[in-house]
C-alpha cells in the first residue's frame, strides 16, 4: 500500500525523477437527489402493485331465496261416482293461520259455493260428473289438502286433487277391451290452455291423430278415450305437455287381470317428470300380481336395475337385475315372483331418465303405486269413514325417523308415534279405527310414503307434503347486461 | 354665398398644424373661420390662437360635439346674422382637429352645391390620414343591424372608383358642408349622441324633413378618425369607444326608423346584439362582447329616450320614411357581411394551412441541402418538379406510415365485427338508432327508462351527441370508429405527446404504438368498455395541454393552457369521471414538488394559479352531473365509468397482471407481449441524464397506482343495481401505462448511440436487451392483435332483445313497456323493462335507483311466486302492455303467467320464449313522475362554462387598432 499521500501536486522535479504512479483515489458514493427519488418512486410503484393486487373484494354474499306462508292454493279434483267424496282440509298445524276461505267449483256446470274451511278440521264434499276445483285463500290456505275417494262397486278408487301445471306423466294406461284408460284434462285458469298429448307404447311412440295442439277453453274439461287415439295398446304412457296455461290431467284406468274377469278400477298415479333415479310407493302385500311398467321418454336404450326395499330391508332380484327398455317405450314386466307378495318400495335406477309404476291386482281390485318423493315437510292423507288405512314409510339410503298423527273428522288426534325408520326399509303404521286422516311428519333422514286404503277394493295414495310456503325465487333489476 | 368654416378641436394638438394649414391652402378659403374648442389641455388653445386669432376660437369647455357645434353656430349667429335666402345661403363647413382638407376641396363642394341646388348637406371623399390613399367613406348610412355601412372594402385605395356625385343618406361630419338655415332648422345635432354616430342621425333627420344629401368626390378630406380608433381619449369617448358606437348604432336605428318597423327593430336588435356577443366570445373578443351587451342594456334600460328622440323627430319630419328608404341599405346586407366573413375565415385557414406545409416543405428542403453531395445529377433529374404526391410523404414520413398501417392493421383485426346492427356486448350497449336520441336523452330532465328516472345523464352523453350529429347522426358509426380504431387513434394523439415531449421522432413513434395497445392489449376493446376506450384516445392531448403548465412558458399560455387543460379533463372525466380525481392528485404532487424546488417561483399565485383554475373547472364543464349525481349517488358516481358495470366481467387483477397492464383474462392478451414495455419504463430511472424528464412521469405512473391501491378491496353498488361491485381501472391503469410509455420514450431519446458509446461492462448489454425487448412488445402486440382479432363479449346485436311488434309498441307511448323477464327461479331472475327504442347506450346512466325499482322488483317476484289478477292492474300502472320471457323461458313463470286472468298470449317469435299481452290499458298512474329539475339551469351554467373556458383556451386574438 501506497505511503504517499493522495492529494498533493507533485513537483516537475518529482515528475522528472520518478515515474509517475497512479495514485489510488477512493470515491465514496454518494447517492443524487435524483437517484434517491428514482429509487423511492420505483418503490412506492412496486409497493401500490403489491397491496392492489393483494387486496381483493370479499365477494358478495349473492341475495337468496326466502319463503313466505301460501295464502292462495288451486287443486283440481277428478270425477267420480255418487258414493264418491272429495275429503279436503288443511293442516293440523296451530303455528299456521286459520282465517280464509274454500271456494268449490264445478266445472261442468260452472256452479260456484263457498265452504267453510278449518284448520285441522275435515270437510266432506260430494263431487260432481266433472270436474271439482278447489280454491282455498287465506292463511288457511297454507297445508291445504284434498283427496277423491271413490269406493264405486267394490273397487275402491282414490285420487289426490291436484294444482295445475304444465307436465304430466302417467305409466300403465290401456286401450284393449280389458285395459281400458279415459285421460281427462281440465282447465281451471282463467285463460286458455294448449296441450300436447303424446303416447308411449311397447314398441315406441304411438302414431296419434288429433292430439296436438289441443285447446281447453278457461273451465272447460277434455276426455279422451285412449281407444280414441291408440287402439290395441295394452300399455302405455301418457304424456300431457301445456304449451300454454296450466292443466290438471288424470288418467282413469279400467283393469281386468283375465279375460271375462271383473275389471278393476282406479286412478293412475302422476309422474312429474322422468328420472335417472325413480322410487315407487311401497306396495300392499298379498298382490297375486305384480306388474312393473317402465317407460323410456327418451331417444336411448334404457337399463333398469330393480332392488326392493321391503320390511327387512333391501334386495335385489335375481331375475329382473336389468330390464331393458327401448327408446320412446313403454315396458310391462311382471315382477310378482320377485315382490313375493310382501309389503316394499321399489328402487329403479337408470343411466337414461326413465318412469315407472307398479300395478298390483288383488282380489278383482287393483293398485296403482307411482313414483314417490321424499317428504319437504307434513304431509296428509285422508280417506274418510268405512275405508281402513295403512301408513307405509320408507326410508332412503340413511335411516330415518317420522312423526305420525291421526285425526278424526273434527281433528281431534286419536294417536300418534314416532317411527324409526332403518335404511332402504318399509315400515307400516295402521292408524286408530275412527281416524279419518293422517299427518306425517319427517325427522332426520328422507322419507318417502304412501297410504293405503282397503274396504271394498283397494287403492293406494302417494304421501306429498301440501305446500305450507311458497319459495320467493330472487329478483332483481337486471340493466347490468345488455 | 358665405362660407363659415366650424372647426371642433379637443387635444388636437398633433394634427391641427396641418388642418389649419388646409384651411389656409385652400382654392376657394372659407369667407370665416371659427373654432370651438371643448378643453384641450393638449395646448392646442395656443396653437389655434396663433393661427387664428383669439376672437373666432370659441372656448366651450368640456362640452360634446353637438354641443360645440351649437356653441359655434350661436357665436357665428351672434357676430355674423344670418342673410337667409334661398339662393344665396349661408353655409358652414364643418371639420374636425384631425381632418385635414385637401387644397380644392371646399371649392368642389361649392361647385356642386351651386350645381344642386336642393342640396342642403354635401359632403367630401374621406381618406385616411396619415396614409392619404385608403378610403375612409364617400357617405355613408346605417344597416338594420346598426352597421355604418360606406360601400367600400376595408383598405380601399382611391383610385377614382367611386367619383360619382349621389345622394347619400349622410356624410361625416368632418368636411360636411351644411346650410346654416338647415342645421338650425333641425336642431343641430343630436345631444344624445355626443361623439359617434351623429351624422348619420343628422343626416336621417335631415332627409326625413326633405333635404337632399350629397357626396362629392372631386373634394378630399383626410381624416384621422382619433377618437374611433382610440387615438384620442375623451370624457364622450370614453375608454370604450366600441361601446359608444355601438349604442349610437342602437339609439340612432330605434329613434330613425318608422313606427311600424319599430317592434320588429327592437326585437331583431336585441337578438342580432346577443348573437354578434356570442361571435365575439367564439373569436375570444370578451371585451368586444361586454361592450356589446354593455350598450344593448345602456339603450334598452332608457325606452323614454328613444320615445323623446323619436318625438322630436316627429316634429321636423315632412316625408314619410318609406321615402328615404332607398337610401338604406339592403335588409340583406348585414348578413352577407356575415357571409363574407365566414368565408374570408375559411379561406385564412386553408391559406394558413398552405403556408405551414410550405414551410413544413422549406425546412424540409433545406435540411436536405445540408446533406453532402452524393454526385453529379443528370440535368433531367435537376429539371424535374419536386413530389410532393400524398404517395410520397407517406412513404418519406414513418409517422404517416406507421398510422396508416395501424388503421389497415385495425380493420383487419375488427373483421369478425362487421355487419348489420349495433356493437354491444359486455359494458357496451348498443347505440341508439339515432345521435339525436343522445340530445334528447341529454337535455330531457325525466327519462322513460324502466320506472322513469329523474337521473341526471351521464357527461358522455353530450360529447357522443356531437360527434353522432357530425356523422349525420349515425350513432352505430361513431361507437364503430372508435371501437376499430382506438389504436390507431390513441397512439396518434401519444405520438404528438410524445413529440412534444423528447422531440425524438422515432422513439416518440414506439412510444406512440406502445400506448395505443393499451386499451387492445388489456382488454378494454374486447370488453365493450367505452370509458376506457374513449379515455384513451383523450388522455395523451390532456397530458400534452397539461405540459404548458410549467413555468417555462408564458403566463399567457399558461393560463391557455389551463383552460385547454380543464376542457380536456373534463372531456376525460366525462367518459371516466376516475380521471378528475388522478388529474387533482397529479397536480396536488406537481405543485408540491415544484415548491419543494424552487419555493420562490411557485409562491406566486400567478404560478399556481393556472393549475388550481384548471382543477376546479372541472366539476363546473360537467354539470348538471357533477352536482346532480354527487348529491344523489355520493362519490361513489365519480368511480365508474362510462358504459354498465358489467359485474360479472369485472374482475380484481393479481399483482403480476397488473404490473403487466392487465385487469383479467377476459379479452386480454398475455401479460407477457408487455414485458419489453414495463422492463423500459423501469430502465428509464437508470440513465441519469434523462432521469429529470422521467421522474414526473413516475410520478404519475405511482399515483394512477396508488388509485389502484385505494380502490382494491373494496365494491360500490352503482346507480339501479343492488348489489356492489368491484370498480373497473381502465382509467388508472392507462394513466399509468401512458406514464410508463412517457418514460420509457424519454429515456429511450438517442439510446443507440449512448450505448455504443458506453464503455463495455453489464450494464451495456442489459441495455441492449431491455431496448430489444422493448422494441418488440409493440410489435408483439400488433401481431397478436392481428392473429386473434377482436375477442370477448363485443358483439354486433343483430336483433332487439324482444320481438319487432313489441320495440314497435314501445316506441309508440312511453306507457308501452315491455317487462323482459329473464333467468329461471334457482338462479334467480332478472327483469328490465323496456320503453322506447329499448335499452342504449346512454341510458346506463340514468337507471332508476334501487329503491325506485322497489314496487316493481316486488311485483316481479309476485308474478314468479303466486301471482293473482291484481298484479295485472299494477302491471297497467306501470305502464307494462307486454312480459317477455327470452328462450329459455322459465316453465314455471310462464304457467304463473298462463294461469293469470288479465294476460293474452301474445306472439313470441323465437322458439323456447313467451310472451304476453296485458289486458288492461296501460297507464303511468304507478311510476314515478317527474318533480322540478334544477338541470334546465345547469345545463345553461354548463353550456356557459363550456363558452368561457373554449374562449379562453384557443390563442390570443390581437386586438385592433
Amino acid at each position: 500500500m501506497s505511503t504517499e499521500p493522495m492529494s498533493g501536486e507533485p513537483s516537475n522535479g518529482d515528475k522528472q525523477q520518478r515515474p509517475r504512479r497512479r495514485a489510488v483515489v477512493r470515491r465514496r458514493f454518494r447517492p443524487s437527489g435524483s437517484a434517491v427519488a428514482a429509487v423511492v418512486v420505483l418503490l412506492l410503484g412496486v409497493a401500490a402493485v403489491l397491496v392492489a393486487g393483494a387486496r381483493q373484494p370479499v365477494p358478495a354474499e349473492p341475495p337468496s331465496a326466502h319463503g313466505q306462508p301460501v295464502t292462495d292454493v288451486l287443486a283440481a279434483c277428478q270425477p267420480g261416482s255418487h258414493r264418491a267424496r272429495i275429503l279436503t282440509g288443511s293442516l293440523p298445524d296451530p303455528a299456521l293461520g286459520s282465517t280464509g276461505s274454500l271456494a268449490v267449483r264445478d266445472l261442468s256446470s260452472g256452479a260456484r259455493k263457498s265452504v267453510p274451511l278449518q284448520r285441522g278440521r275435515l270437510t266432506t264434499l260430494q263431487p260432481s260428473d266433472g270436474v271439482t276445483a278447489l280454491e282455498a285463500t287465506g292463511p288457511v290456505a297454507a297445508g291445504h289438502f284434498g283427496m277423491l275417494v271413490d269406493p264405486a262397486s267394490g273397487a275402491l278408487a282414490a285420487s289426490p286433487c291436484v294444482e295445475p301445471r304444465s307436465t304430466w306423466w302417467f305409466t300403465g294406461a290401456g286401450a284393449t277391451l280389458d285395459h281400458t284408460s279415459r285421460l281427462v284434462i281440465a282447465n281451471v285458469d282463467p285463460g286458455p290452455a294448449v296441450v300436447d298429448v303424446r303416447v308411449l307404447g311397447e314398441s315406441g311412440p304411438v302414431s296419434t291423430i288429433g292430439t296436438r295442439g289441443i285447446t281447453i277453453a278457461p273451465g272447460a274439461v277434455r276426455t279422451i278415450a285412449l281407444t280414441d287415439i291408440a287402439p290395441q295398446g295394452s300399455d302405455l304412457s301418457i304424456q300431457v305437455q301445456a304449451s300454454r296455461g296450466r292443466v290438471a290431467a288424470a288418467v282413469s284406468d279400467s283393469f281386468a287381470s283375465a279375460p271375462g274377469a271383473a275389471a278393476g278400477k282406479e286412478w293412475l298415479p302422476d309422474q312429474g317428470a322422468a328420472s335417472r333415479v325413480v322410487r315407487i310407493a311401497a306396495t300392499p302385500s298379498g298382490s297375486r300380481h305384480e306388474t312393473l311398467l317402465l317407460a323410456n321418454p327418451t331417444q336411448l336404450n334404457a337399463l333398469v336395475g330393480l332392488r326392493i326395499e321391503g320390511k327387512d330391508g333391501e334386495f335385489r332380484p335375481v331375475q329382473h337385475a336389468q330390464i331393458q327398455v327401448p327408446p320412446g317405450s313403454t315396458r310391462a314386466v311382471d315382477i310378482s315372483d320377485a315382490v313375493q307378495k310382501q309389503t316394499g318400495a321399489l328402487l329403479l335406477h337408470s343411466r337414461v331418465p326413465v318412469l315407472a309404476s307398479l300395478r298390483s291386482v288383488s282380489d278383482g281390485d287393483l293398485v296403482y303405486a307411482g313414483t314417490v318423493r321424499p317428504l319437504e315437510g307434513a304431509a296428509a292423507a285422508a280417506w274418510g269413514g268405512g275405508v281402513h288405512a295403512k301408513l307405509l314409510l320408507t326410508a332412503g339410503a340413511l335411516p330415518a325417523t317420522a312423526t305420525v298423527a291421526a285425526f278424526d273428522e273434527s281433528g281431534d288426534q286419536l294417536g300418534t308415534d314416532q317411527l324409526q325408520l332403518a335404511a332402504g326399509s318399509t315400515t307400516s303404521w295402521k292408524p286408530p279405527g275412527r281416524a279419518e286422516y293422517l299427518t306425517v311428519t319427517p325427522g332426520h333422514g328422507a322419507v318417502y310414503g304412501s297410504v293405503l286404503l282397503s274396504g271394498p277394493g283397494s287403492a293406494e295414495i302417494r304421501l306429498d307434503s301440501p305446500p305450507v310456503t311458497l319459495q320467493r325465487p330472487v329478483v332483481q333489476p337486471g340493466y347490468s347486461s345488455p | 354665398m358665405t362660407v363659415t368654416a366650424l372647426l371642433v378641436s379637443h387635444d388636437g394638438v398633433r394634427w391641427l398644424p396641418a388642418v389649419l394649414g388646409g384651411l389656409a391652402q385652400q382654392t376657394r378659403a372659407p369667407d370665416r373661420i371659427v373654432v370651438v374648442d371643448t378643453g384641450s389641455t393638449d395646448g392646442s388653445h395656443k396653437v389655434l390662437r396663433s393661427g387664428l386669432g383669439a376672437d373666432d376660437v370659441v372656448a366651450a369647455g368640456d362640452v360634446s360635439f353637438p354641443a360645440a357645434v351649437a356653441a359655434g353656430l350661436e357665436h357665428v349667429a351672434r357676430t355674423s346674422p344670418a342673410g337667409t335666402s334661398e339662393e344665396d345661403p349661408d353655409w358652414l363647413w364643418l371639420l374636425h382637429d384631425d381632418s385635414a382638407p385637401a387644397p380644392g376641396a371646399l371649392e368642389a363642394l361649392l361647385d356642386a352645391a351651386r350645381e344642386n341646388r336642393s342640396a342642403s348637406i354635401l359632403g367630401p371623399k374621406l381618406r385616411e390620414w396619415p396614409s392619404l390613399r385608403h378610403l375612409l367613406e364617400i357617405g355613408v348610412t346605417i344597416s338594420g343591424t346598426g352597421h355604418r355601412e360606406t360601400g367600400l372594402e376595408r383598405g380601399e385605395y382611391d383610385q377614382g372608383q367611386h367619383d360619382h356625385r349621389r345622394q347619400v343618406l349622410a356624410v361625416n361630419t368632418a368636411g360636411m358642408l351644411v346650410k346654416r338655415s338647415v342645421l338650425e332648422e333641425l336642431g343641430g345635432f343630436d345631444p344624445r349622441l355626443p361623439l359617434f354616430g351623429n351624422d348619420i342621425d343628422f343626416g336621417w333627420r335631415a332627409a326625413r324633413a326633405g333635404h337632399r344629401c350629397l357626396v362629392v368626390p372631386e373634394a378630399v378630406v383626410f381624416h384621422v378618425e382619433a377618437a374611433q380608433h382610440g387615438l384620442r381619449r375623451t370624457r364622450l369617448s370614453g375608454r370604450r369607444p366600441r361601446r359608444s358606437q355601438r349604442r349610437a348604432a342602437l339609439y340612432t336605428l330605434l329613434v330613425g326608423c318608422s313606427a311600424l318597423v319599430l317592434p320588429v327593430q327592437v326585437v331583431r336588435l336585441l337578438l342580432g346584439s346577443l348573437v354578434r356577443a356570442l361571435g365575439f366570445l367564439l373569436v375570444r373578443a370578451p371585451r368586444e362582447a361586454w361592450d356589446e351587451l354593455a350598450a344593448l342594456a345602456s339603450t334598452y334600460a332608457r325606452p323614454d329616450r328613444i320615445v323623446a328622440g323619436r318625438l322630436r323627430r316627429r316634429r321636423t319630419a315632412r316625408v314619410r320614411p318609406g321615402q328615404v328608404r332607398h337610401l338604406l341599405p339592403p335588409v340583406w346586407l348585414p348578413y352577407r357581411h356575415g357571409l363574407d366573413f365566414v368565408a374570408d375565415l375559411m379561406l385564412a385557414v386553408v391559406h394558413q394551412a398552405g403556408d405551414l406545409s410550405a414551410r413544413r416543405a422549406a425546412r424540409t428542403a433545406s435540411s436536405e441541402a445540408g446533406a453532402p453531395e452524393t454526385g453529379p445529377v443528370p440535368a433531367e433529374a435537376q429539371n424535374l418538379p419536386a413530389d410532393t404526391g400524398l404517395l410520397a410523404r407517406l412513404v418519406g414520413s414513418p409517422a404517416a406510415l406507421t398510422f396508416v398501417v395501424l388503421c389497415l392493421a385495425a380493420l383487419v383485426c375488427a373483421r369478425g365485427l362487421y355487419g348489420r346492427g349495433s356493437l354491444s356486448g359486455g359494458a357496451l350497449l348498443p347505440a341508439p338508432s339515432s345521435a339525436l336520441d343522445w340530445w334528447r336523452l341529454y337535455l330531457e330532465s325525466w327519462h322513460h327508462v324502466g320506472v322513469g328516472s329523474g337521473a341526471p345523464a351521464a357527461p358522455y352523453v353530450l360529447p357522443l351527441a356531437v360527434l353522432g350529429t357530425v356523422l349525420l347522426a349515425k350513432a352505430w358509426l361513431l361507437i364503430d370508429l372508435l371501437f376499430f380504431f382506438v389504436l390507431p387513434l390513441a397512439a396518434f394523439g401519444a405520438y404528438r405527446l410524445l413529440l412534444e415531449l423528447t422531440g425524438a421522432r422515432l422513439p416518440s413513434l414506439w412510444g406512440a404504438v406502445a400506448y395505443g395497445l393499451v386499451p387492445v392489449l388489456c382488454g378494454a376493446v374486447g370488453q365493450g368498455r367505452l370509458g376506457t376506450v374513449a379515455a384513451a384516445v383523450i388522455l395523451p392531448w390532456a397530458g400534452k395541454a397539461a405540459l404548458r403548465l410549467s413555468l417555462g412558458f408564458s403566463t399567457d399560455r399558461r393560463w391557455r393552457a389551463a383552460w385547454r387543460t380543464a376542457l380536456l379533463v373534463a372531456l376525460l372525466a366525462a367518459f371516466a369521471p376516475l380521471g378528475w380525481f388522478i388529474a387533482v392528485a397529479v397536480a396536488v404532487v406537481g405543485v408540491v414538488a415544484a415548491l419543494v424546488r424552487s419555493p420562490r417561483a411557485w409562491s406566486r399565485p400567478s404560478a399556481w394559479g393556472p393549475v388550481l383554475a384548471c382543477c376546479a373547472a372541472v366539476p363546473v364543464l360537467l354539470l348538471p352531473w357533477s352536482w346532480q349525481a354527487t348529491v344523489h349517488d355520493g362519490l361513489v358516481a365519480w368511480l365508474f365509468e362510462a358504459g354498465l358495470p358489467a359485474p360479472g366481467i369485472t374482475v380484481s387483477p393479481s399483482a403480476a397482471a397488473l404490473a403487466l397492464g392487465r385487469l383479467g383474462d377476459l379479452a386480454a392478451a398475455p401479460g407477457w407481449l408487455s414485458v419489453g414495455v414495463v422492463a423500459a419504463a423501469v430502465a428509464a430511472l437508470a440513465r441519469r441524464d434523462t432521469r429529470a424528464k422521467v421522474l414526473p412521469a413516475w410520478a404519475v405512473l405511482v399515483v394512477a397506482l396508488g388509485t389502484m391501491a385505494l380502490l382494491a378491496g373494496h365494491q360500490f353498488a352503482p346507480r339501479g343495481h343492488v348489489t356492489a361491485q368491484p370498480v373497473w381501472w381502465g382509467l388508472p391503469l392507462l394513466v399509468a401505462s401512458g406514464a410508463a410509455v412517457c418514460a420509457a420514450t424519454v429515456s429511450g431519446t438517442d439510446i443507440v448511440s449512448r450505448i455504443s458509446g458506453a464503455s463495455f461492462g453489464w450494464r451495456q448489454p442489459l441495455a441492449v436487451l431491455v431496448v430489444v425487448a422493448a422494441l418488440l412488445s409493440p410489435v408483439a402486440g400488433v401481431v397478436w392483435w392481428l392473429v386473434t382479432g377482436v375477442q370477448g363479449p363485443l358483439d354486433r346485436s343483430a336483433a332487439d332483445p324482444v320481438p319487432t311488434y313489441m320495440n314497435e309498441a314501445a316506441q309508440s307511448s312511453p306507457t308501452h313497456g315491455v317487462l323482459l323477464i329473464e333467468g329461471s327461479r334457482a338462479d334467480g331472475f332478472q327483469y328490465r323493462v323496456l320503453r322506447g327504442g329499448g335499452f342504449r347506450l346512454g341510458d346506463d346512466s340514468v337507471l332508476p335507483t334501487a329503491q325506485a325499482d322497489r314496487p316493481m322488483t316486488r311485483l316481479v317476484g309476485d308474478l314468479a311466486t303466486g301471482p293473482d289478477p291484481s298484479d295485472v292492474t299494477a302491471l297497467a300502472r306501470h305502464g307494462v302492455r307486454f312480459i317477455y320471457l327470452p328462450p329459455p323461458a322459465d316453465p314455471r313463470l310462464a304457467g304463473n303467467l298462463d294461469s293469470l286472468s288479465g294476460l293474452n298470449f301474445a306472439s313470441a317469435v323465437r322458439r323456447g320464449s313467451r310472451a304476453w299481452q296485458v289486458d288492461a290499458t296501460p297507464s303511468a298512474a304507478a311510476l314515478a313522475t317527474p318533480s322540478g329539475s334544477w338541470r334546465p339551469l345547469l345545463l345553461g351554467v354548463e353550456a356557459l362554462a363550456v363558452l368561457v373556458v373554449a374562449v379562453l383556451a384557443v390563442p390570443s386574438r390581437r386586438q385592433r387598432r
